[in-house]
């Protein structure tokens, strides 16, 4: 009954964990310039995160060791320092467009400017992460970002065309503005596959204690939740594709994706689109600042636990302070939250590759995961994922370039 | 001749090199589109303006918010007339940008209008 309970909280965890800023922004941004036309790069994005969710969940589980912990240990701390560098600089990157859009929130609710939240909303994440557990954040975060549902709800009211929805899910190429349509393409993916999500997953399972007992569970948390937040990620690309699009509205500000409910839902769309932009970036927030507090920890061998009280865990818990007020930074400065979001999912799908990559080794490795290494279906999608990282590496800057402006 | 796989610095190097190029190309490329870029904005940006105005005057979004738009419009147009002007263009082009613009505005000032109701 409890594994049963976790599934249900794993689930609910990912459908207001999926929508952050970047996946927002990013869906958003390819539905009003391309209608429902990159449905399939988010497909994509999903079902390679469910993948390796999956598989960094039965690494913890069964080794009962971190992904990160592993990752060091097989190959040695200076190779570890590539993914840890590389990973560590984007995340930080993602945490300050969180924060970002937590106070640009505030910003259209309140009226007051954006960069007077960053401390507010700063102190508030670091307060939580100082006096609560792992359960208050995942539990906390999971149940208030249910207001997320409110995407698919307004999606359904546009009653868009299933069959042109369907078709959309098979990749095609643009009929105008190639560059600008690769570049989306990039920004999606990084906004879907974070290297903080599935780092995070794996400290989550250790957090919360599973054993080998919880493969199914993993297994079930990693699908559901996936499909499940990934329809929330493809209704914004679908509200912007009714809603936008025909209007020719590009989205260039923030500002601007507040109108994206209000055509379905009026005044409570408008509302709730408030809600859940402050509450998942919010959510997000605590989860990257942990992520990245896990990963130095983990990499340079500290005692870690968000369930242990700070004195107990001194270095683990002064990184994610410090961190959160690093990443503050740039949104106290008044850097352009939009251009810090694109550039942050773009430089992430760059990063793959030193995650995914070595990934393929762990999985295959008998000595760690004994009989529960990767199967044939599992072994043609992460090495299906690891071709697209070394893609992705190579396209971002290119694309970066020609499409970002 | 027998196919030999190249060393993998070779191939790092190539990639690194091949990647570098295609972006200087596209940095090349960019200028030229500067113009129908700054159309497609002004278009845009009329677009949320109207939108945001009908919104307000249904009570579905505050007037506050309403403001924030106003003033993003605002400083987009004020870009978008620095941009146009500073590009090198036909007459017809221009004269295509410059109403794109005026349309722009004529949106704003009836946000305007709205926001003092």
């Amino acid at each position: 009954m409890k594994k049963w309970s976790e599934v249900a909280l794993g689930v609910v965890t990912s459908i207001g964990g999926f929508l952050e800023v970047g996946s927002i922004a990013t869906a958003a941004q390819g539905g009003a310039e391309f209608g429902f036309q990159l449905a399939w790069v988010l497909l994509l994005g999903i079902a390679s995160l469910a993948f390796l969710m999956e598989m960094t969940g039965r690494l913890a589980a069964v080794s009962g060791r971190t992904y990160v912990d592993l990752l060091r240990e097989r190959f040695g701390v200076r190779f570890f320092l590539i993914p840890l560098v590389a990973v560590f600089t984007v995340s930080l990157l993602v945490l300050s467009a969180e924060i970002g859009g937590v106070s640009i929130a505030l910003q259209m609710a309140t009226g007051m400017a954006f960069r007077w939240w960053a401390l507010p909303v700063t102190f508030i994440a670091w307060l939580l992460l100082w006096r609560g557990t792992f359960g208050v954040v995942e539990q906390g975060t999971a149940i208030l970002g249910l207001v997320a549902i409110s995407f698919a709800i307004a999606a359904l009211k546009l009653h868009p065309q299933w069959t042109s929805l369907g078709a959309a899910f098979i990749p095609s190429l643009p009929s105008h503005d190639r560059a600008r349509y690769w570049y989306l393409a990039v920004s999606i993916l990084g906004a879907s596959i974070t290297p903080y999500l599935y780092l995070f997953y794996s400290s989550g399972a250790i957090e919360d204690k599973w054993t080998i007992e919880y493969l199914g569970v993993n297994r079930v948390t990693a699908l559901l939740g996936n499909m499940f937040g990934g329809v929330l990620v493809i209704s914004a690309l679908v509200i912007a594709a009714l809603v936008f699009a025909p209007r020719h509205i590009h989205v260039d500000r923030y500002e601007q994706l507040a109108l994206l409910l209000t055509s379905p839902l009026g005044r409570a769309g408008f509302v709730l689109f408030l809600g859940t932009l402050c509450i998942t970036c919010f959510g997000t927030t605590l989860e990257i600042a942990l992520a990245l507090a896990y990963l130095l920890a983990q990499g340079f061998g500290w005692s870690w636990s968000e369930n242990l009280k700070p004195d107990k865990d001194a270095r683990f818990s002064a990184a994610y302070s410090v961190l959160l007020l690093v990443a503050a930074t740039p949104v106290l400065l008044g850097m352009d939250a939009l251009a810090l979001t694109n550039i942050s999912m773009v430089l992430t799908a760059a990063s793959l590759p030193v995650t995914v990559v070595p990934l393929l080794v762990l999985m295959n490795d008998g000595d760690t995961l004994r009989r529960h290494v990767n199967g044939w279906i599992s072994n043609v999608a992460l090495i299906v994922i690891a071709v697209l990282s070394v893609v992705l590496l190579f396209a971002a800057l290119p694309f970066q370039i020609a499409g970002g402006g | 001749m027998p196919f030999t796989l190249p060393d993998s610095c070779r191939i790092k190097g190539h990639s690194v090199l091949t990647s570098l190029c295609v972006a200087l190309a596209l940095v090349g490329c960019a200028g030229e589109v500067d113009l129908a870029k700054a159309l497609d904005t002004a278009a845009s940006w009329q677009s949320t303006a109207r939108m945001t105005a009908e919104a307000r005057r249904s009570g579905a979004i505050t007037r506050t918010y309403a403001v924030q738009i106003d003033t993003e419009a605002k400083q987009a147009l004020l870009e978008l007339r620095h941009e146009v002007a500073s590009a090198e263009h036909e007459t017809t082009v221009g004269r295509r940008a410059t109403a794109s613009l005026d349309s722009l505005e004529q949106s704003i000032h009836a946000l305007d209008a709205e926001l003092r109701r």
